[in-house]
């Protein structure tokens, strides 16, 4: 089984961000489901399986919208979510809660600071102050909050495919 | 199997910002619009299923400014009867002209009619997904609209499907102009990300005279053939003018809700010499 799981559940999250998401809107902003799946699979299973993941589910986003950013910015920005949890696992610091909250967090600004980059760099016109205060940190509450609500569930999820054998196994 | 462990992030940044970089220069093109091909109806299907429901709460969220919107939207009505009235003597004296003159009218754009069926991911790129592609005849560059005015311009096309670029994105420029015939200024309209509407810039010519006036509406004016002319972008709030700054400002109000795209026209028989 592996990570062939990953494919239609990250393809199927990539629709729902881009279709469903796109109208049920909180505060006028939608969460990164992308994001909070990585943040999760890193925390839960293992930074590589979320790394793994983070490739997938980006190449899925950029499948599903070609036009809105060039393929690989996804892949690039989910790669600093998954890097997130390894970096607080291999410093030692093994709180699962503030380890997802923190990787939802601190990677949906990486993840943003990303997109950003690519946008201006392409000439898009930015207003930075705004961007920030009214996208990128209430986006970074809404996906940390959604992450930590979310790590129980998922936490039994895997540990219910881990007693069948079908837990994705790190590289 | 520590030295692959460290390396596999390396492999994989360095891996993205290739296909970036490799997208940017339009390699990936076909590869890009593979997704697209077979997932229109998928896409459409789902959009489809939860717009009802999504309405239904977007009801009960804004009723308060639905309530504003309709007294606003009821002035207006009001302003635009007698703007009608005024118009159609103007177009009877015009079509007048035009017989003395045997002037024929080069203004009559063809429309192919496309449903939302996606947006981008995120909150930051400002695109949305159309149900209908090069089969409709839709092409890259041409310009998008609804009934309430300009909406922005196709970046992207598959046989099946077409991604929209909004004029609100910050990487659009679209040269507009006054419709007012005292006036007639042309001026380039921008948005911004982040930012909360459309502003259009000119340079002031310092004569004293106010060639933009509040409520004046406008138009793109078609200058380097970017975008289709005569097609309506907003009104003009506010007017703005800084002795340091050679350009002039005017917030631009659209009446177009940029969140709330249901179904939007393209106009397929204008082809854009150059993309902005």
């Amino acid at each position: 089984m592996g990570y062939a799981f990953a494919v239609p559940v990250l393809f199927l999250l990539a629709l729902a961000e881009t279709t469903v998401l796109a109208q049920f809107r909180i505060l006028d902003l939608s969460p990164d489901l992308l994001v909070i799946a990585v943040a999760l699979i890193g925390v839960v299973v293992h930074w590589r399986a979320g790394l793994i993941w983070a490739v997938i589910g980006g190449v899925c986003l950029s499948l599903v919208s070609p036009g809105a950013l060039p393929m690989g910015t996804y892949v690039l920005g989910l790669t600093w979510v998954a890097l997130l949890a390894a970096l607080a696992l291999v410093s030692g610091f093994n709180q699962r809660f503030l380890l997802v909250l923190l990787a939802a967090f601190v990677g949906t600004w990486l993840y943003d600071a990303t997109q950003l980059l690519l946008l201006w760099l392409s000439g898009v016109r930015i207003n930075w102050l705004n961007v920030v205060s009214l996208i990128v940190m209430p986006t970074a509450v809404i996906n940390a909050l959604l992450a930590a609500l979310l790590l129980w569930p998922v936490d039994w999820l895997f540990d219910r495919f881990q007693r069948a054998g079908l837990r994705s196994r790190p590289l | 199997m520590r030295t692959r462990s460290a390396l596999l992030p390396a492999v994989v940044i360095v891996v993205s910002a290739l296909a970036i970089i490799a997208a940017q220069l339009q390699w990936l093109s076909p590869l890009q619009g593979l997704g697209a091909r077979g997932l229109a109806p998928v896409q459409e299907s789902l959009y489809t299923l939860v717009e009802p429901v999504a309405g239904y709460f977007g009801g009960l969220r804004g009723a308060e400014e639905l309530r504003q919107e309709n007294e606003a939207l009821k002035q207006r009505v009001a302003q635009q009867d007698s703007e009608i009235v005024r118009l159609r003597e103007a177009e009877k004296e015009l079509q007048d002209l035009k017989k003395l003159q045997n002037i024929t009218s080069n203004t009559e754009y063809q429309f192919a009619v496309a449903r939302v069926i996606g947006r981008n991911p995120g909150n930051l790129a400002r695109t949305i997904v159309l149900n209908k592609g090069s089969d409709a005849g839709i092409q890259k560059g041409q310009t998008v609209l609804t009934e309430g005015g300009l909406v922005g311009q196709v970046k992207s096309v598959t046989p099946t499907e077409s991604e929209v670029l909004l004029i609100t994105s910050g990487a659009l420029t679209v040269p507009g102009r006054v419709q007012r015939l005292e006036s007639r200024l042309t001026g380039i309209i921008e948005g911004e990300l982040g930012g909360k509407g459309l502003v259009m810039k000119w340079i002031e010519h310092r004569d004293g005279i106010a060639r933009i006036l509040e409520s004046d509406t406008i138009l793109t004016s078609g200058e380097g053939q970017t975008f289709a002319p005569n097609v309506l972008v907003g009104t003009v709030k506010t007017v703005h003018s800084r002795d340091i700054d050679p350009f002039e400002t005017a917030e631009i109000e659209s009446l177009v809700d940029f969140k709330r795209l249901e179904q939007v026209y393209i106009i397929t028989n204008f082809q854009p010499k150059r993309l902005s």
